[in-house]
């Protein structure tokens, strides 16, 4: 009787804390590998730290280290052309297959996957492919050559000055296909009677995309910049695979600048830095995005 | 003038056919209520009326023009939505002056109208809110003022009154009966509330399965039933339908009765020629609950009126009238009761029977007979 009861209670404060039982292996996980990390690489980012880690307080060196560094301001340079111009781009193109899509055309479902297949490709294999579309020797260039366009030349990607746009190239081709899948289930969550009130109130197709359903697709953009932005600034793979940060340094942005100083250059200290201004500048798009998301499901 | 010309319409969704030839025709400023239950098509016929939907076969003509490959904008027309369609990422004010800036209206004249519709419709206070901030009832009653800033050759309304409360549907019932009035313009109204139908309706077109099944006045839909359906959609509480043998009297036919209390005949006190094949063979009498009451001193001897005692199953006082449900021929059958005359359940109530108004059905079919 007795036992019985007990193994009951047993049963009982078992189901009540399985959840937290279940969730604990990855809740450990994460606070020691991400956050647990992070504090790690802010503290190594006021030392001294060169090929190994050191840990002797040394005020904000590194970080006078990194703003006077050329290099470092060559990828924030970087970065903000290729952020805007990947986000504006990407939005833009991603905004018009979606309302082209949305015009209920036959094969929709065939058109749809082959715009968003190259999301399933990793950053690296678009780099790579890209990479020998764009090379001279190689590519599009040696095609119109044999082609017959003796003059055409295309040598963005050997060219200092241009390679970064090739990244951009190559970025918007990857994501583009899932901005148009937000911005189409944007559309369709478009209650139909809208379109059609607004038929009857004499609107054209044109002006009725202008000034009705654009505008109240406004969470979607809003959802679509904070992700490519921080896709951009996390850009690493991408750069890597397509240009290797060359020519030089031309096209390196602030993620291959932390790589290449924290774990080729042994600069383990500014490589730190780097990384903690790139945190912040995450967190500056992520955190107000994050407020504003929850206080909207808190107003319901 | 011809208001509205609907001919042979059908409508098919792929392989389900919708709308099965429908013909309707009003006259310019008549107000004409679709009505009937949920799915059978009145949403979709309206949407045809205004160039949303496409026409399988048939043609639409607006005001003696034929529009039936118009596209909406071209015809010339104002609609409230069933599930209001307002433009989310507009205010109140920018809603109901969003066709009018479309069609070029000066601004100043726009937002005279918007207040001319505000100050109607009760939505002053709202005109800076977006309809997100809305209750059902307000953003209802904004998409009417849509409809209402402009001034159509027709105005096509979806139930723009399921939404409000009581009180309030009856103000805007009366309000948009005193509008009809005033703009004379024809008017479509969709609802499948049968009272709104009845009260507000000039004709009434009554649909079931994508087929009108009859068309004509509130009085005479109220009166002359065309079939079983329609006598048992219109009036509420809706119209009983006995089961009963019609039997050949002195005087014309009669109709044989049962309950607990007794066992009786209801003379029709006239002879009705279309009942004389089916003597011996049971019909169905349809009769309102209003025709069966209580005794009533004055009534007695009058010509096909009809006493009989009954026993009281239910009791349903509604204030006005009290209903008493009794069981005749096995089936439930409503009467309306003077309040002080109910009596109570289990007691006999002596129920006074006007056949002056019933009529006949077929038995399976539902047909009317008479
Ligand atoms: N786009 C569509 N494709 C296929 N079937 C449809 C479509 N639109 C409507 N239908 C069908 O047509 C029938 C009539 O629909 P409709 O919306 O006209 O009904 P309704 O009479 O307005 O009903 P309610 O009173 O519920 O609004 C329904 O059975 C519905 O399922
Ligand atoms: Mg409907």
């Amino acid at each position: 009787m007795s036992t019985q009861k007990s193994q009951r209670q047993w049963g009982d404060y078992l189901q009540a804390a399985l959840p937290k039982i279940v969730v604990a292996p990855t809740f450990i996980t994460t606070l020691i590998f991400i956050y647990g990390f992070i504090l790690w690489n802010a503290w190594l980012s006021f030392t001294k730290s060169r090929l190994l880690p050191k840990y002797d307080w040394a005020g904000l060196i590194q970080y006078e280290r990194l703003f006077a560094n050329e290099r470092w301001w060559v990828a924030a340079q970087n970065l903000l052309i290729f952020g805007s111009l990947f986000i504006g781009i990407c939005l833009l193109i991603g905004i018009l297959l979606a309302i082209l899509l949305d015009q209920r055309i036959r094969a929709e479902g065939a058109l749809r996957t082959i715009y968003l297949y190259p999301m399933a490709l990793s950053f690296i294999v678009t780099g790579t492919a890209w990479k020998w579309i764009l090379n001279p020797g190689l590519g599009l260039e040696r095609l119109m050559h044999e082609w017959g366009f003796e003059q055409f030349t295309f040598n963005w990607l050997v060219d200092s000055e241009m390679a970064i746009y090739t990244v951009v190239i190559a970025g918007v081709w990857q994501s583009s296909g899932f901005v148009m899948a937000l911005f189409l289930a944007g559309l369709r969550g478009i209650d139909d009677s809208i379109i059609k009130a607004a038929q009857v109130d004499g609107a054209g197709l044109p002006r009725i995309y202008r000034s009705i359903i654009i505008p109240s697709l406004r969470p979607v953009f809003f959802s679509a910049i904070i992700i490519l932005s921080h896709i951009a600034i996390k850009s690493f793979d991408l750069v890597m695979a397509l240009t290797g940060g060359g020519p030089g340094y031309a096209t390196d942005l602030p993620a291959t600048f932390m790589y290449s100083f924290a774990f080729t250059r042994g600069q383990l200290g500014m490589g730190a830095a780097s990384a903690m201004m790139m945190l912040g500048a995450v967190a500056a798009i992520v955190v107000p995005y994050l407020y504003s998301e929850l206080r909207s499901t808190r107003r319901g | 003038m011809s208001g509205l010309k609907i001919e042979q319409i059908h409508k098919k969704f792929g392989t389900t056919h919708v709308l099965k030839g429908i013909d309707i025709e009003i006259e310019q400023g008549d107000f004409l209520i679709l009505v009937g239950p949920s799915g059978c098509g009145k949403s979709t016929l309206l949407h045809m009326i205004a160039g949303l939907e496409s026409v399988t076969s048939g043609t639409i003509s607006i005001g003696d023009r034929d529009v039936t490959h118009l596209s909406p904008k071209d015809r010339d027309i104002a609609m409230v939505f069933q599930s209001y369609a307002l433009y989310p990422n507009m205010t109140v004010r920018e809603n109901i002056s969003f066709g009018l800036s479309i069609r070029k209206v000066p601004q100043q004249e726009q937002q005279k109208t918007v207040q001319r519709v505000a100050e109607m419709l009760q939505i002053e206070p709202l005109l800076e809110r977006k309809p997100a901030q809305l209750s059902g009832g307000q953003r209802q009653r904004v998409a009417m003022g849509r409809a209402l800033a402009r001034e159509p050759s027709i105005f096509l309304f979806d139930e723009p009154l399921s939404n409000l409360d009581a009180k309030l549907r009856v103000e805007m019932r009366t309000e948009i009966k005193e509008l009809h009035h005033r703009l004379g313009t024809t008017m479509v109204y969709v609802t499948h509330d049968q009272i709104e139908a009845m009260t507000l309706g000039e004709r009434i077109a009554i649909m079931k399965d994508g087929i009108i099944q009859q068309f004509g006045s509130p009085r005479e839909i109220y009166d002359n039933p065309v079939n079983q359906f329609v006598a048992g959609f219109i009036g509420s509480p809706s119209m009983n339908f006995i089961p009963c043998s019609v039997i050949s009297m002195d005087n014309g036919h009669g109709v044989e009765m049962e309950n607990e209390a007794a066992k009786f005949v209801l003379p029709l006190g006239r002879s009705e020629p279309a009942l004389e094949s089916r003597v011996g063979k049971t019909v169905l009498l349809g009769i309102r609950p209003e025709k069966i009451t209580h005794h009533r001193a004055s009534d007695v001897g009058s010509a096909g009126i009809h006493q009989a005692s009954c026993r009281v199953e239910i009791v349903e006082p509604t204030g006005p009238d009290t209903l008493v449900f009794v069981k005749l021929n096995g089936v439930s059958t409503v009467c309306r009761v003077d309040p002080d005359q109910a009596k109570k359940v289990g007691e006999n109530i002596d129920l006074m029977f006007d056949m002056n108004r019933a009529v006949f059905f077929e038995a399976e079919k539902g047909t009317r007979i008479c």
